[in-house]
């Protein structure tokens, strides 16, 4: 049976990004809740070398802001929240997944043929 | 305390040397988020030696970082309001200059365009025009020989005067323009 590792893992970079805002967007979280989160999802799980990059990235895009709380589990949290900008770009990735989504379900149950144009 | 082990400390220690070059206070941000996401991961009752494989290789994690800020640099994006102070800024600047170079350049590349050509080509038809249209000064030697050196100093001034326009408009972009923040070497 062929190795579906590589594709599956290529998917879930496709989406991760929208994913992860779509997450801090329900409230704002830390790194360790984000992965966790995620993990929670077995056909979405990435690795926390993924996360915490991707997150370091989006904040200097500015569409994350963050802020530190003490923890009591030991050192403090830093937890991210969307920015306004974030907010813009999350709807637009959302835009963009769910015609996209559409799409391609469309294509796998036969539509999108020349003869239908 | 998990952040004491000395499997954490050489850790961290390692991600801090490959972050080398990344600005301080990002970096301390970087390792105090993985070092926290350790202890909060220990203190859900994982293995340390599972949290620091699912991590994976201090270095591998450095590479990561560096690869998606480096990939994808920060874009310093205007905003419409600074946008419209910064071109106000820029025509307030260039302003100065233009006032003395535009007109000048402009007059005096209209004027001896115009003005050469004009004479050139009464030179030109002097001998069969009839005596009326030009006066007794009118010498068309000298016209022909000044006319065309006339004219081409108008067309260098209007072409300078082009060259001064497109620099103003490269140099209104370049100062608009969004602009990629790589980091520090």
């Amino acid at each position: 049976m062929t190795d579906l590792t590589d594709w599956q893992s290529q998917l879930r970079r496709g989406v991760i990004e929208l994913l992860v805002l779509a997450l801090i967007d329900r409230e704002p979280t830390y790194g360790y809740e984000i992965v966790t989160a995620l993990e929670a999802m077995p056909q979405l799980a990435v690795s926390e070398g993924t996360v915490y990059p991707l997150l370091r990235r989006l904040r200097r895009e500015r569409l994350l802001d963050t802020f530190w709380q003490e923890s009591a589990a030991g050192p403090p949290r830093q937890y991210y929240k969307l920015t306004a900008e974030g907010r813009r770009y999350l709807e637009t990735l959302r835009r963009e997944w769910r015609a996209a989504s559409a799409s391609v379900d469309r294509f796998l149950s036969g539509g999108g043929r020349r003869d239908e144009r | 305390m998990t952040s004491a082990d000395p499997l954490v400390v050489r850790y961290l220690d390692e991600l801090r040397e490959g972050l080398h070059g990344v600005a301080d206070a990002e970096r301390r941000e970087m390792v105090g988020e993985i070092e926290s996401h350790i202890a909060e991961a220990t203190g859900a009752g994982k293995s340390l030696a599972d949290v620091l494989q699912a991590l994976g290789p201090a270095a591998a994690l450095a590479r990561a970082y560096r690869v998606e800020l480096l990939v994808n640099p920060r874009t310093h994006r205007w905003n419409p309001l600074t946008r419209w102070f910064a071109l106000v800024g820029v025509a307030a600047t260039a302003s100065v200059p233009s006032l003395v170079v535009v007109p000048v350049l402009g007059a005096v590349g209209v004027a001896c365009s115009v003005s050469g050509v004009a004479v050139f080509l009464a030179a030109l038809v002097s001998p069969w025009a009839p005596p009326d249209w030009f006066g007794h000064d009118f010498k068309p030697g000298l016209a022909l020989a000044l006319g065309l050196p006339v004219a081409a100093l108008g067309a260098v001034s209007l072409a300078l005067l082009w060259l001064y326009v497109r620099l103003l408009i490269r140099a209104a972009r370049a100062v608009l323009a969004d602009k990629p923040a790589w980091p520090k070497a």
